[in-house]
């Protein structure tokens, strides 16, 4: 037996697959031992996959598969919206801080001619965060 | 996807689903739990704008995924139980030197084999599901019939 592969095989496979034979593929199998074995594999296989179909057992209901993504879709766009809000909580004070003592420093800056920029950026920085939770989607109550 | 294209869907997909992940895990109950979640990760998947046959190589590729997880998780491969319940059904004969067979292969090549020869998916499909080249599916899945064969042939010697 050959150690490389047929270049018919692919082709053998499919028309064991689906039926669809050429005159020139089917001579070709007659000949060739590699396609003779995949095809006959096909077959064979074909009986056991029926087989082990005819056992599965039965599914849960698409409409109750259905029902369960939606609600762990919801969940998750709640965990999102609890980890906004978690960020925010820390973050807006923490900026608020950092506001707070770059704005007792600018007394100082003030003293030396600079603009107190740090100041303003913080500020912007909170009102950002605040603005991104208050767009965030609110999740679904659970009925 | 709305819920009736999805039952539609599900219909013809849940038996042939179920059978792979059957045969490529080697454990029925396994097999229950990995189509079960494999819907579940399809239906939160953004799907929108694939056709049917697109939607069904997703779904046999994450059903993979979902047993390549769980085989790292377990670091082995699960290997066919003799007192399987789900022989009690008695197949022909011929079919239980193949089921036997089939057990006796690599995870991988197990899976391959069945998605395209009983499945007849292209190589291509194959690779996507399988994370392998595209090319590598050819060798790989004349390999696995070699071996395939070969583990049929030592049957029938020692029958």
């Amino acid at each position: 037996m050959s150690t490389t592969t047929c270049p018919h095989d692919a082709a053998a496979t499919h028309a064991a697959h689906t039926g669809t034979w050429t005159p020139a593929l089917r001579v070709h199998v007659d000949t060739c031992p590699d396609c003779r074995q995949a095809v006959a594999l096909v077959e064979q296989l074909a009986v056991l996959a029926a087989t082990t179909a005819a056992i599965a057992p039965p599914s849960r209901s698409p409409h109750a598969l259905w029902l369960c993504a939606e609600l762990a879709q919801r969940a998750r766009a709640r965990r999102r919206t609890r980890r906004r809000q978690l960020v925010a909580a820390f973050a807006t004070p923490a900026l608020a801080s950092i506001g707070f003592t770059l704005a007792s420093g600018t007394e100082g800056w003030v003293h030396l001619g600079q603009s107190p920029a740090p100041v303003t950026l913080a500020a912007a920085l909170g009102v950002a965060i605040a603005a991104w939770v208050m767009a965030s989607p609110q999740p679904h109550r659970q009925s | 996807m709305d819920e009736t294209t999805f039952a539609a869907f599900h219909a013809t997909t849940y038996r042939p689903l179920w059978a792979y992940v059957r045969r490529a895990a080697g454990d029925a109950a396994l097999a229950d739990d990995v189509v079960q979640d494999a819907y579940l990760r399809l239906l939160q998947a953004r799907t929108e704008g694939l056709a049917e046959p697109q939607l069904r190589v997703y779904l046999f590729r994450i059903a993979t995924n979902l047993l390549h997880d769980h085989w790292r998780r377990t670091r082995r491969e699960v290997t066919e139980d003799h007192a399987d319940p789900d022989r009690a059904s008695s197949p022909p004969a011929d079919t239980l030197d193949l089921e036997a067979a089939l057990a006796q292969l690599p995870a991988r090549d197990r899976a391959m084999v069945w998605l395209a020869h009983v499945e007849g998916y292209e190589h291509r499909d194959i690779a996507q599901m399988l994370n392998v080249g595209e090319k590598s599916v050819r060798v790989l899945l004349f390999r696995a019939r070699r071996k395939l064969a070969a583990a049929l042939t030592a049957k029938e010697i020692t029958r």
